[in-house]
């Protein structure tokens, strides 16, 4: 049985070697010519202004929440699912059940306004927010050439 | 040497050398990548012992989402602008007492402990890979047992993990109402 | 496993390693085509008869071009994103039945498998965002990070119900089990979500968010040159590939010739094995033409608009399928 993985354990180290290949490859034969202006992340042709290193919306963190949440339910039902019919009715009935109460959780998420991502676009700003959000922005930095 | 011993002392070594990245790595995210080829390494080493179904759900739910839950978390949490997240190294004394006791304790453990004797192993069927009829998958087992005598542990898993979506999706909406949600952000 | 049973294994591996390159980079090849058609253009037709060897000039061009990575960035997860991304997209065709018994690995978790590896997608997307130090690369990597784990539930719930009515989670049982009558047919709302999906984790058109030109420049590869922004773009181009096999294997009936029960039997084995991967890479072809038409012909959804469909549409009639799905498995 175990030796149904072997192929699966050489793909996956021919599968890196082949990735590590490519990406050796690029940095081998490709030119290398770099100056300041070149290694300066890309932002429309202007100076970049302030990092990237930002803090984002947390909305992503609580998105990367409910899916393992919901990745751990849906995990729970594959050994059901392969013998569905020998397992029978009240088994039957007893994932409906299961799948109700999942169902809640999304239900209340979505009445949260977990899945309402335009939410703030809609509502207008406080002025005195939008004032403090200008004077936040730092200066802009130049690059040396 | 066959080629299970080979794959196992691979997977061992992956493991430990990606956790050794875990705690010496200066660098949360770097730290957070030692943790993936970890959980990925404990994987492999699931589907050598026949844990099939295991060592998938390892990848789906732990590399595959917890890893991600943690990265998410720290890009998120980084306080100051332009710099990596770092660790910072906070009560080593009690770290390394700590860390000696939980070691002293589990290799008393380990070698204090009859394995042979113990009633799962000792009823339990040695599995003979060379003449052993291919098992079927442990999928079919699991669901007896999942929807049989732990039907309400089953049961209850939902409600569990519903009440952690609940929390969490409340905890996140109420910090942004208060106005506690920072000035400048990017989604 | 002595070595000589394992020979066959590893020619099979090479072949399908070519098979998959080849396959993805004459995607990118008729994709170009095909777009250029619909759009009343002429399309790339100069590098060999009718323009086939583009492929190959434009790997060329890519090896020759400088490898440029943003003095903040991070080296080594900027290194490691593309490899990532590829490693993901070549170890799945480690379960895919070709033909009856043509198979690399028949493991009897295999269609788990291929869920588990395309989760891993998520981490070459979202370090390439990070690691590069750029606002745009950043926030395309997040957004296609959460984009391909929102839909990824939706999608384990139709590879759930395709599970409850073939009862294995073996890829060559599961397209055994087609024999009859093609998944599709007993279960098309599964197909469609699957479909659905399918276009959301290859970051197909209409969810190509991370990289959408007009807003994000090129998303979560901005700061890539070289052929490191290569390995992404043919990573994309391979999943492609192998979502439309994994959808011929799941709905399609995989290897299994249309019509086949009337005349297969009399045929000799290896017509019969050269038929069945005929009919397999035909479905297959036809899943990415289909990818490729949908391409050129439905606008970009508004990200409020992607996030709503996966978790307040696609995920509960998901649920509602699969229930349906198990019901109908009871009663007949």
């Amino acid at each position: 049985m175990l030796e149904a993985y072997l192929p699966i354990c050489l793909l996956l180290l021919v599968a890196l070697g082949v990735a590590a290949l490519m990406a050796g490859i690029s940095e081998w034969i490709g030119p290398r010519r770099p100056n300041p202006r070149k290694l300066i992340p890309y932002e429309s042709g202007m100076d970049p202004v302030g990092t990237a290193r930002e803090r984002y919306s947390v909305q992503f963190y609580l998105i990367a929440m409910l899916f393992i949440v919901f990745d751990v339910e849906v995990v729970l039902l594959y050994p059901w699912a392969v013998q569905v019919v020998e397992l029978g009715w009240p088994v039957f009935w007893a994932v409906v059940l299961f799948l109700v109460v999942v169902m809640i959780g999304d239900w209340y998420c979505y009445k949260k306004g977990v899945f309402d991502w335009d939410r703030e676009a809609r509502q207008p700003r406080p002025p005195s927010e939008a004032l403090s959000q200008e004077k936040a922005l730092p200066v802009r930095e130049t690059v040396e050439t | 040497m066959d080629y299970y011993r080979i794959a196992f002392y691979l997977f061992g070594a992956l493991t430990v050398l990606a956790a050794v990245v875990v705690v010496w790595s200066r660098n949360l995210i770097h730290a957070g990548m030692g943790l993936l080829l970890t959980l990925f390494g404990v994987a492999g080493l699931y589907a050598l012992a026949a844990a099939d179904f295991l060592a998938v759900v390892q990848i789906l739910v732990y590399v595959g989402g917890i890893v991600i839950l943690l990265l998410f978390g720290i890009m998120l949490t980084q306080r100051i602008a332009g710099r990596a997240p770092r660790t910072g190294v906070v009560n080593r004394t009690v770290g390394a007492l700590i860390a000696t006791g939980l070691f002293v304790l589990f290799v008393m453990v380990i070698f204090s402990a009859r394995f042979a004797e113990l009633p799962w192993i000792a009823q339990g069927r040695m599995i003979d890979r060379e003449s052993a009829p291919p098992v079927g998958s442990t999928v079919e087992r699991l669901g007896q047992l999942l929807v049989g005598p732990y039907l309400l542990l089953f049961e209850v898993a939902a409600l569990v993990l519903t009440v952690a979506l609940i929390g969490a999706a409340y905890l996140a909406r109420r910090s942004r109402q208060e106005g506690a949600r920072p000035r400048r952000m990017i989604s | 496993m002595a070595f000589e049973s394992l020979q066959p294994k590893l020619l099979l591996l090479a072949a399908a390693l070519l098979a998959l390159f080849t396959m993805a980079a004459y995607t990118v090849y008729f994709e170009r085509r095909i777009s250029a058609w619909i759009q009343n253009r002429i399309g790339p037709n100069r590098v060999g008869p009718f323009g086939l060897l583009q492929p190959l000039a434009d790997v060329l061009k890519l090896l020759f071009k400088e490898d440029i990575a943003p003095a903040a960035a991070d080296r080594l997860l900027h290194r490691l994103a593309p490899m990532i991304s590829v490693t993901a997209a070549v170890a799945t065709i480690g379960v895919l039945p070709f033909a009856h018994n043509l198979i690399l690995a028949d493991v009897n978790i295999g269609i788990l498998y291929i869920l588990a590896i395309t989760s891993l997608n998520v981490y070459g997307i979202t370090l390439s965002g990070w690691a590069s130090n750029s606002k745009y690369a950043l926030l395309g990597g997040l957004r296609s990070s959460a984009q391909l784990i929102s839909y990824e539930i939706a999608m384990g719930l139709a590879v759930l119900s395709v599970v409850v009515q073939s009862e294995s989670l073996m890829t060559s049982q599961i397209v055994e089990a087609q024999a009859e009558i093609w998944n599709v047919l007993r279960n098309p709302l599964g197909f469609l979500i699957f479909l659905i999906t399918a276009f959301a984790e290859t970051n197909r058109l209409p969810f190509d968010l991370p990289e959408a030109e007009q807003e994000l420049v090129a998303g979560y590869h901005t700061e890539y040159s070289s052929m490191k922004f290569g390995m992404f773009y043919v990573a994309e181009y391979m999943n492609v590939v192998l979502s439309s096999a994994v959808i011929t294997t799941l709905f399609f009936g995989g290897y299994l010739v249309p019509f086949g029960h009337l005349f297969m039997s009399d045929l000799p084995a290896w017509a019969r094995t050269g038929l069945e991967v005929l009919s397999f890479f035909g479905k297959t072809g036809f899943f990415v033409f289909v990818f490729i038409w949908v391409r050129w012909t439905i606008p970009r959804f508004k990200y409020n608009q992607l996030m709503r469909l996966g978790w307040v549409y696609l995920f509960p009639l998901a649920v509602l399928n699969l229930v349906l799905v198990a019901l109908a498995r009871m009663l007949f």
